[in-house]
């Protein structure tokens, strides 16, 4: 028994979502940036992380990786990358493992094969996954000096450049002696 | 006529939340404090037919999930508005829904921290406690037809205090299973949240990053098999974790350790003697790292027996594969009765190669194994610059399968171009034997994208199948089954990705984050839509 062919109006209806998702999105341009929510948690090496601390000195950058989700090994490998290239200009990176019991074991071995320099915290328990409402993975999050999100990148693909060019805005531009100004 | 009414009340009403929805995020950039996220599925097309006893094979389907959450300070409001409309009708019971599916309050500062309303949260490691949510997936279920998200939470609230190096948490309420959608808990089948529970832990952190902790779990719910009364029971674990090289001073290696000991319905002094025989309900898990410049190993043990107590998920100590064959074989945790360890060693000799082999081994009840050894050599020359590759092989046994020997191998690789032009190629087979009469297997996957960054990607993909015990297997085929499908994903505008899936989307059993779940098979064309304001 079926309720009729209600099938073209639901791809048509979808069709008009989409496109106007995209007009409403581009048509919006610059708008002002939900808050980034507060959190105090500790890293692999016991050391206190806490946003409010890391965004005094720059932007920070927080991705939300498994050691069970593929994109996320190149997307933390792109991250210490950023970490050499924009930490001394001022952004500090966290990288929020999200994995739960099952792997957390591999944590640690997981990261020190990657030999990443940012801190890595443990959300055992799912309260930064769900302050951040990360759905996906990887997820990355960007966050000003203000403490408001500017930016946000879900999923990770190579070369990618919009974020990164995000990053740049918000960093002081290099000096012509290749550094950054105090 | 008072069917009617209700139906343009229900409607009126659907469409007024529907409004506040759209105004809360049309709102969004003016107030600042609303963050939200939205996830929207859109399906037209069937069920395989090798399943008409499902229904109507045809089938429409839109989903929606919406979440919401208003931040103020130190306080945090949340709610999450879920709906599913579809095409079918079932005699009795109405497969489309709408409503809230969660809803809480938070206030947190530097030390404090409470909740009320739906909570998730971890006790230990799981072993007497844990509450979470899948990220990205979604569920169907198969009486009434309609999709929901798993939400295993707890409806109550929760408290957390921290101060210098002492911790503490505490919840109460009652807990769902995540397997129930609003749907089915309408039509009045089984409620969402049954039960109580009621638990703490207190947790100590001590010099050279050392930390000790217990915690205890109270519960009412359900029925006693043994005695058919109301069923009632309290879990205590406590856990260590320490670094035993750090505190001889040893800096060239590390060894994190954390050993974790619960039992069911035993007093203090009887937790004390470690009772590890199966008719003691208990759970011991001891994982250790060992982290020594390119080489790491992984050392995990567990002994369950009686310890599934339906709010818990203690870790199972299987390899989570990410290849699709092996995703899909994944041995589920039994926590009636198991014991096993899961060992796995990576060598990092160079910058463009890396070695992982995993052994794992779980004995279950009545002499039931699971043995799985696997092994991977990853390929990144150049920091994968220009390409990156991936050989595996992989043999296992599961005796709860009735699968004597399962053999798969295959390989990944990416090639890179122009910047930000890449191309994926996944190959795997899958080979195994049954007892019985059930004959073996032959499992092929071939999958092949193109990405281009800051864009979308475009991907084909094929399964072939001769397993008897795929879902979408008609009874009578004689020849291999062949799903093929065609996917795109594009990043529409910053916050809005999208994916399209045409084809064949195969069936059976899947793993994420830890967690196995059955998906359905699909024949036809998905879009699902993920936005984030």
């Amino acid at each position: 028994m079926r309720r009729g062919p209600r099938g073209p109006f639901l791809l048509g209806g979808l069709a008009v979502l989409l496109v106007l998702a995209v007009v409403i999105a581009r048509a919006a341009g610059p708008i002002e940036q939900p808050p980034a929510p507060a959190f105090n948690a500790r890293d692999l090496e016991g050391r206190s992380v806490s946003l409010a601390a890391l965004r005094v000195r720059g932007p920070v950058l927080i991705d939300f990786w498994a050691t069970w989700c593929t994109p996320c090994r190149a997307a933390l490998v792109e991250l210490e990358d950023w970490r050499r290239r924009y930490g001394p200009r001022g952004l500090a990176i966290v990288a929020v493992s999200v994995d739960g019991p099952r792997n957390l074991a591999k944590v640690r071995p997981y990261v020190s094969r990657l030999k990443v320099g940012y801190p890595v915290v443990i959300d055992d328990d799912g309260r930064l996954q769900e302050l951040y409402q990360v759905t996906e993975l990887p997820t990355a999050v960007l966050v000003d000096t203000a403490g408001r999100i500017v930016g946000t990148r879900v999923g990770f693909r190579r070369g990618e450049t919009a974020l990164a060019a995000r990053v740049e805005g918000l960093l002081p531009p290099v000096s012509p002696a290749g550094e950054a100004p105090h | 006529m008072v069917l009617g009414r209700l139906q343009t009340t229900r409607r009126t009403s659907e469409y007024l939340v529907w409004a506040a929805c759209l105004l809360l995020v049309l709102a969004a950039p003016a107030h600042a404090q609303i963050a939200g996220a939205n996830l929207l599925i859109g399906q037209l097309g069937n069920w395989p037919p090798s399943l008409p006893d499902r229904g109507n094979p045809d089938r429409e389907s839109l989903y929606d999930r919406l979440d919401l959450q208003y931040l103020s300070g130190p306080v945090t409001v949340g709610a999450r508005f879920e709906t599913d409309r579809n095409s079918d009708v079932n005699p009795g019971t109405d497969p489309e829904y709408e409503g809230f599916s969660r809803r809480f309050a938070d206030w947190r500062d530097d030390a404090f921290h409470v909740r009320v309303g739906s909570v998730t949260t971890i006790l230990g490691r799981g072993l007497v406690h844990r509450s979470f949510e899948i990220p990205g997936v979604v569920l169907e279920e198969i009486g009434p037809r309609t999709r929901f998200t798993p939400l295993r939470d707890v409806d109550g609230a929760l408290a957390e205090w921290e101060r210098g190096p002492v911790s503490l948490r505490a919840l109460s309420g009652a807990p769902s299973d995540g397997t129930v959608s609003l749907a089915k808990e309408r039509a009045g089948n089984s409620p969402r949240h049954a039960g109580h529970i009621a638990g703490g832990q207190i947790a100590v952190a001590l010099p050279l990053q050392a930390r000790i902790g217990a915690a205890v779990l109270r519960s009412t719910g359900g029925l006693n098999p043994a005695t058919g009364l109301p069923r009632q029971h309290s879990v205590g674990t406590g856990f260590v974790e320490v670094d035993p090289l750090r505190i001889l001073r040893v800096t060239a290696v590390s060894l994190p350790t954390y050993v974790e000991y619960a039992q069911e319905d035993r007093t203090f002094g009887q937790w004390w003697s470690f009772a590890h025989t199966d008719r003691t309900p208990h759970a011991l898990y001891a994982g250790t790292n060992v982290l020594w410049g390119p080489v790491t190993l992984s050392l995990e043990w567990k002994d369950y027996a009686q310890f599934r107590l339906g709010t818990n998920d203690p870790p199972s100590l299987v390899r989570e594969h990410t290849e699709v064959l092996l995703n899909r074989h994944t041995h589920v945790l039994i926590a009636d009765r198991e014991e096993g360890y899961q060992a796995e060693l990576s060598w990092a000799p160079l910058d463009w190669g890396t070695l992982v082999l995993n052994r794992s081994r779980s004995d279950g009840a009545r002499g039931k194994r699971f043995e799985e050894l696997f092994a991977e050599l990853r390929f990144t020359p150049h920091a994968a610059e220009r390409w990156e590759g991936t050989v595996f092989a992989d043999r296992s046994e599961d005796d709860n399968e009735g699968i004597p020997r399962r053999d798969t191998h295959g390989l990944t690789a990416t090639a890179r171009w122009a910047r930000r032009w890449s191309a994926s190629l996944d190959v795997e087979r899958q080979t195994a034997s049954r007892v019985g009469f059930i004959p073996g297997y032959e499992d092929v996957h071939l999958s092949l994208t193109a990405s281009l960054a800051d864009a979308g990607s475009v991907g084909f993909s094929w399964d072939r199948t001769t397993d008897e015990l795929d879902p979408s297997w008609e009874a009578g085929r004689t020849r291999a089954l062949q799903l093929a499908a065609w996917n795109a994903s594009a990043r529409v505008a910053e916050g809005h990705d999208a994916v399209l899936f045409v084809g064949k989307r195969r069936g059976g059993l899947a793993c994420t984050a830890g967690t196995c779940y059955q998906v359905q098979p699909f024949e036809g064309a998905e879009l699902r839509l993920v936005s984030r304001f």
